[in-house]
């Protein structure tokens, strides 16, 4: 056996020896220059040398144009600093005449979705807006042995903005590039920016069950992509275009960033006006619910009550969804409600919204009901100095708490009760 | 508290010892023990060495050796002068005023930056030799980073907490963090690891999938990398061993890449070669540290070989219910036992025993612990910290305590059979052993052949040199898989090398497959996998089976490798989980579950396996044997095998070693009875084949040779199986590997009928040469085979020894196989066999 062949029956697994060896076309390596004019694209020098990127403009005309021209104009510096969570504005450039400056939308193509050293981002997008229109440019890598320049070329880029804007971002984009210029030994510039993951947002304010981009588009902004690339094809795509020297299949994934990107563009617009146009504008009470917690975490505690206070006044039959969901929205609704009136020690209300959470008809979810029934014990052995009733929610809570250390805690609350009762049945208090 | 009893602050079992009583007990025990042989003053063995308390006692029949190891007194040195004042200090306050000698020689060559590996026994301070150093680097250069590899998460999480109270005294001067980074370090936590961890403690497997393929997160670690620890060196041999060498040129690629390189600092119990080991390991060169200065209490360590009970057949009492008898003895005496046992099975056979006899022992059934891979962690920190503490006073273990988990010191270790090698011996004897009182180590022998020679032939293991560690990092199928994590890791350039094959056309292979891609002479990774997910460090398959309890609530009990699955979880076999008997219902091979469900039976199960195998390509043929008078007559105990009327230079045999292809299916299961170990029934079984391609080393016996032999056909195939039995022993002997390492399988002369007796191995039709395969029982080999052809001689000299010694009279566990299985004339046959391929052979245990 020859070195290949053993290699092979190794390989392939032992006995059979398929040595039928897989003919590959010899790989066409393209010059960055036709890589880039094939994408229709061209080379743009960078700090470390010149790479390809592919620009593009959204705001002419198409589903996206109008909505895009419309977010535009709703974006606002105080609406991006609360979804951001507040804080940090020290590091932003005063307010200017456009609050769209510096707005940086954000999102990656990548070799493989695990991670690892291994893995590469071949497409870097960005997006920005310029005045009514989003300009979108893209890096492309046209091969392994380029990813420096386009690193490199980045990171130019990224310095010249201060706010951030993707989708799971957090989790993923900014990382996974993060790891490449560590990868490369170079300075990693993703984390001085101000970030808002829109992912986070999303969940908020039009629930966990929209899923992902697509899902908001379908649900949110009535867009349904035809032909779209699958995002488990992406990179296979990449690898194609490696083995044969053809750039073409990279062409639909181009595409689908440039859509994810202007998605992203559509969704900051419309999630900045329903920070700025407050309770009102929600269109259902969990939206309502979701924005009053964006203020709390926007560092805008004090606009948040008005939401829950929004929700609860809600008559129930009118305009109150059915089900579970719709309970579980009005019990959070007067969960944070008290926790909002217990921070401003107003105890007599903060009480009230716990009784209301209990009152609420059908059980709501057993988390709530465990504050409620803690939070009613506390109040009345503490606050109203009523053992009897605090006995009544102690008994509640005991049954109710799961977690070791409530339970201990619960416990104990109970015994301390029935023991100070006893006491005061003997008539030794 | 009753008067006259003495204080027992932890309220356990056997802490109620003084270590006076704890001597007294261990003495009385033995003395017990060797009453015995006293049956039989003319015993063959001489006195052990006088003793005030243990003179008189006399090595018989029963115990057929004993040694004392004499107490040993601590010797001390001075700590280099490098030593950081303020760590001197920490140290004292723990107790340490004085490193040993070989403690202060490893922290010398350590701080010279000199790569040692230490060799000390079990309990003698090795990790000072390791956070000694390393912490004083740290307090003075703040950036340092050190990584220590366990071979297992728990012996991680042991050190750390050793570790921890070193660094809170340290905390005054530097805030040193230490962690633990396993599969299970919660994800959050992960990345407070990476930024603050001065001391990162792990294991191979998650350097290898969770650490380096993520180099570029870990790069303050690799920047800042001074060392590498690696402890219980001696564990990575064989698969394992061969899997971290490729794993630490992997390591050693992404320092290269952060302009780092670190200084390696080994511990290792006592091998022959923990140099070699070392070295290959890492592809640095090491000092040796071997020089032990830790105290050791007074050691007994016997071998005991139970009585034969029919000497025609060559079958002694069951070396199980011995063990079962002596350890209860120990118990009775409140001493603290543990109970090694060879297999998963045999630790729960004697678990339920054991439990059975001390269920009147203070401490009743639950004092009484198994341990062995495949429980799940909660349940064994249980047990650790039961032994600790002594709440626990027997437990029987798998090779899994072998290690240096910390369950503190315990009076007696009993091995029940031999453990398959000399350090595997000393290192579960040494379980046993406090550092001021007596201790007892005791190995019951089994009716294995090897068993059997150790025990018959004290000398030869007191005197014998404990293993080389063999491993073979160019394993082609370990090597492709760790050159796929590398590339994945880092690209590889045009004139890189990775181990001993040619790199570039590994490379072009991977390439052909789609795996990477070639721009500009470096290699790239160009595939959406991630390779080390598809690698397992500890057996051939990555994906282990979940056995699931169905009776009540779908309850996962216990786990099972690959590997082991067929054999041990077919449907109707009896599966047992620390003595509870559960029978499974059903294998689900392709989700890799099994459904069982507690029964009550009174017999276990034991699988029989079908193998063969063919040849890929021969890699070495040694010379033929040839007979070398005209009518040779080949010796034989007690008279002379018939003549055979041979003609000069006629081939008899010749021995082989290359690739092979080894095919083995489960076709049937045999019922076992607890206590009797009778057959008492048996299954037929249809399991997937498994296939593997490996390496072997085989003897072809002439076919002319054979067929002359004047024996009828059935009695020379019965022989050639009883030589393959006997060289098969011989083997695991001379390579000293464990019995899974190699397997055995025999191509004969003539068709046989597959399912006759289904528990030998099965002669396979061929009209070629009868073949004796010994072959490598990990897919590509692991560097058994090519030894074995070279030992050829001795291999064939060593058999014949071992059958011509024999006791027995027609065959016996001990030598051709048990009569019965291996054919009423196979002793003779193979004797006659190898009276003509070994014709002067020197005896079994002679010089090595």
């Amino acid at each position: 056996m020859t070195d290949l062949a053993r290699l092979r029956s190794v390989l392939r697994g032992a006995g059979r020896s398929r040595t039928v060896p897989i003919v590959l076309p010899p790989a066409r390596v393209f010059e960055p220059e036709a890589f880039a004019a094939a994408l229709g694209g061209a080379l743009e020098q960078g700090p470390a040398g010149p790479c390809p990127v592919v620009r593009s403009w959204f705001g002419q005309d198409g589903p996206y144009g109008e909505r895009l021209k419309q977010a535009s104009r709703t974006i606002s510096v105080e609406g991006i600093r609360t979804l951001c969570g507040g804080g940090q504005s020290g590091q932003i450039p005063a307010p200017s005449l456009d609050p769209t400056a510096g707005l940086l939308f954000f999102d990656l193509e990548t070799t493989g979705l695990g991670g690892g050293s291994g893995t590469v981002a071949f497409v870097v997008g960005f997006g920005v807006f310029e005045g009514a229109r989003f300009h979108i440019w893209q890096f492309v890598l046209p091969s392994f042995s380029r990813e420096r320049q386009l690193l490199s070329s980045v990171a130019a880029v990224v310095s010249r903005a201060h706010t951030l804007v993707t989708f799971n971002g957090r989790s993923f984009d900014v990382p996974f590039l993060d790891t490449r210029w560590l990868y490369h030994r170079l300075n990693a510039p993703l984390g001085s920016l101000r970030h808002l993951d829109l992912l986070h947002v999303a969940r908020r304010v039009w629930g966990p069950e929209t899923g992902g981009l697509g899902g908001l588009e379908d649900r949110v902004l009535g867009f349904c992509r035809e032909g779209d690339v699958a995002g488990f094809e992406i990179p296979s795509r990449y690898f194609d275009y490696l083995r044969s020297g053809d750039p073409s299949p990279l062409r639909r994934v181009l595409l689908h960033n440039q859509l994810d990107l202007a998605s992203l563009g559509v969704l900051a617009g419309l999630a900045c006006d329903l920070v700025d146009q407050g309770p009102s504008s929600a269109s259902d009470p969990r939206q309502c619910l979701g924005l009053g917690r964006l203020y709390e975490r926007g560092g805008r505690g004090a606009d948040a009550p008005a939401c829950y206070e929004a929700v609860v006044a809600q008559a129930p039959g009118v305009s109150r969804p059915r089900g579970a969901a719709a309970l579980t929205v009005r019990a959070e609704a007067f969960y944070r409600l008290a926790l909002a009136q217990r921070r401003q020690r107003l105890h007599a209300d903060e009480a009230r919204h716990w009784q209301a959470l209990l009152n609420l008809g059908r059980r709501p979810a057993g988390f709530f009901e465990r504050e409620a029934f803690r939070a009613l014990a506390v109040h009345y052995e503490h606050r109203l100095k009523d053992p009897e009733r605090a006995l009544a929610f102690a008994r509640r809570a005991n049954t109710a708490e799961s977690a070791v250390g409530r339970r201990r805690e619960a416990k104990r609350r109970l015994e301390r009760l029935e023991r100070q009762l006893t006491a005061i049945g003997l008539g030794l208090s | 508290m009753r008067r006259g009893l003495p204080i027992n602050p932890t309220g356990s079992t056997n802490a109620a010892l003084l270590p006076r009583d704890r001597d007294r007990a261990v003495l009385a025990a033995f003395k017990g023990l060797v009453g015995h042989g006293l049956d039989d003053p003319s015993g063959s063995g001489a006195l052990a060495g006088p003793s005030d308390a243990l003179s008189g006692l006399v090595e018989g029949e029963f115990v057929t050796a004993w040694r004392r190891l004499p107490a040993v007194t601590a010797r001390f040195a001075d700590y280099p002068d490098a030593i950081d004042e303020r760590l001197r200090v920490a140290l004292a306050t723990g107790g340490i005023n004085r490193p040993y000698v070989h403690q202060a020689e490893a922290m010398a060559h350590v701080l010279g930056d000199r790569h040692v590996v230490t060799v000390t026994p079990t309990a003698s301070g090795k990790t000072l030799c390791y956070n000694g150093p390393i912490l004083n680097r740290i307090l003075q250069d703040a950036s340092t980073r050190a990584l220590y590899l366990f071979p297992t998460k728990a012996l991680a999480q042991d050190q750390l907490a050793e570790l921890l109270t070193l660094t809170e005294r340290l905390e005054a001067y530097a805030s040193i963090g230490a962690f633990t980074y396993d599969g299970d370090t919660p994800q959050d936590a992960r990345r407070a690891v990476r930024s603050h961890a001065h001391l990162v403690l792990s294991n191979p497997d998650m350097l290898h999938s969770g650490i380096l393929p993520h180099h570029a997160r870990w790069a303050k670690l690799f920047e800042n990398l001074r060392y590498v620890v690696i402890d219980e060196l001696h564990a990575y041999r064989g698969v394992f061993g061969s899997h971290l060498a490729n794993i630490l040129r992997r390591l050693s690629r992404v320092c290269t890449h952060y302009g780092s390189s670190p200084v390696f600092i080994c511990s290792s119990a006592t091998i022959a070669n923990p140099l070699e080991l070392a070295e290959r390991l890492t592809g640095e060169r090491f000092v040796l540290v071997d020089r032990n200065g830790a105290p050791r209490g007074e050691k007994i360590f016997a071998l005991v070989n139970p009585p034969v009970v029919n000497k025609s057949l060559g079958i002694r009492r069951s070396y199980v219910k011995h063990t079962r008898r002596l350890a209860a003895e120990f118990l009775r005496h409140r001493l603290q036992v543990i109970v090694f046992a060879r297999s998963r099975l045999i630790t729960e056979v004697l678990t339920t025993y054991l439990k059975q006899v001390c269920r009147d022992l203070p401490g009743g059934v639950g004092a009484i612990r198994g341990y062995r891979g495949g429980y799940l962690p909660l349940r064994r920190r249980e047990v650790e910290r039961g032994l600790r503490v002594g709440t626990v006073s027997g437990v029987v273990s798998t090779s899994a305590l072998e290690l240096g988990i910390d369950i503190g010191a315990l009076d007696v270790c009993v091995m029940a059979g031999y453990p398959g090698t000399v350090t595997g011996t000393w290192q579960r004897a040494g379980r046993a052993g406090r550092r001021s009182t007596r201790s007892m180590a005791i190995m019951v022998a089994s009716s294995n052949p090897i068993d059997q020679f150790i025990v018959q032939h004290p000398d030869y293991f007191f005197a014998a040199s404990p293993e080389h560690a063999l491993i073979n990092p160019d394993n082609l199928r370990i090597l492709l898989d760790h050159i796929k994590c590398a590339v994945f890791e880092l690209p590889f350039q045009a004139d890189e090398r990775f181990g001993q094959e040619n790199l570039q056309a590994v490379l072009g292979l991977l390439q052909e497959e789609g795996f990477v891609d070639c721009v500009d002479g470096r290699w790239y990774w160009m595939n959406e996998s991630y390779p080390a997910d598809a690698v397992s460090l500890r057996s051939v398959s990555s994906d282990n089976f979940v056995v699931v309890d169905v009776s009540d609530e779908a309850t996962v009990i216990g786990e099972v490798d690959f590997t082991a699955a067929t054999a041990t979880l077919y449907e109707q076999a009896i599966y047992l989980v620390e003595g509870t008997q559960y029978q499974v219902e059903r294998l689900d091979f392709d989700r890799r579950k099994a459904y069982v469900r507690p029964v009550d039976s009174d017999y276990y199960t034991d699988a029989i396996t079908y193998t063969k195998v063919s040849v890929l390509e021969e890699f070495g043929r040694g010379d033929w044997v040839t007979a070398g008078v005209v009518g040779a007559v080949a010796p034989v105990r007690g008279g002379t095998a018939p003549s055979v009327g041979s003609v000069p230079n006629e081939r008899l045999g010749v021995g082989c070693h290359g690739e092979v292809h080894v095919t083995s299916r489960v076709v049937g299961f045999k019922k076992i009875k607890f206590y009797t170990n009778e057959n008492v029934g048996s299954g037929e079984l249809d399991l997937a084949e498994q296939e593997m391609h490996t390496t072997a080393y085989w003897l072809v016996l002439a076919r002319t040779f054979v067929k002359r032999l004047p024996f009828a056909g059935s009695d020379r195939r019965d022989g050639v199986v009883g030589l393959g039995f006997a060289m098969r022993q011989v083997a695991q002997l001379l390579l000293m590997c464990d019995y899974h390492d190699i397997g055995l399988a025999i191509h004969g002369d003539q068709v046989r009928p597959f399912g006759r007796r289904p528990e030998e191995p099965v002669v396979e039709a061929t009209l070629n040469d009868p073949t004796i395969f010994v072959y490598d029982n990990y897919p590509g080999g692991i560097g058994f085979s090519e030894p074995l052809f070279n030992l050829h001689d001795r291999l064939l000299a060593n058999a014949r020894a071992l059958v011509e010694r024999c006791p027995c009279d027609a065959g016996c566990p001990a030598c051709v196989g048990p009569i019965g299985k291996a054919g009423p004339r196979a002793k003779e046959v193979a004797l006659a066999l190898l009276g003509f391929l070994s014709p002067d052979a020197p005896l079994l245990g002679e010089s090595s």
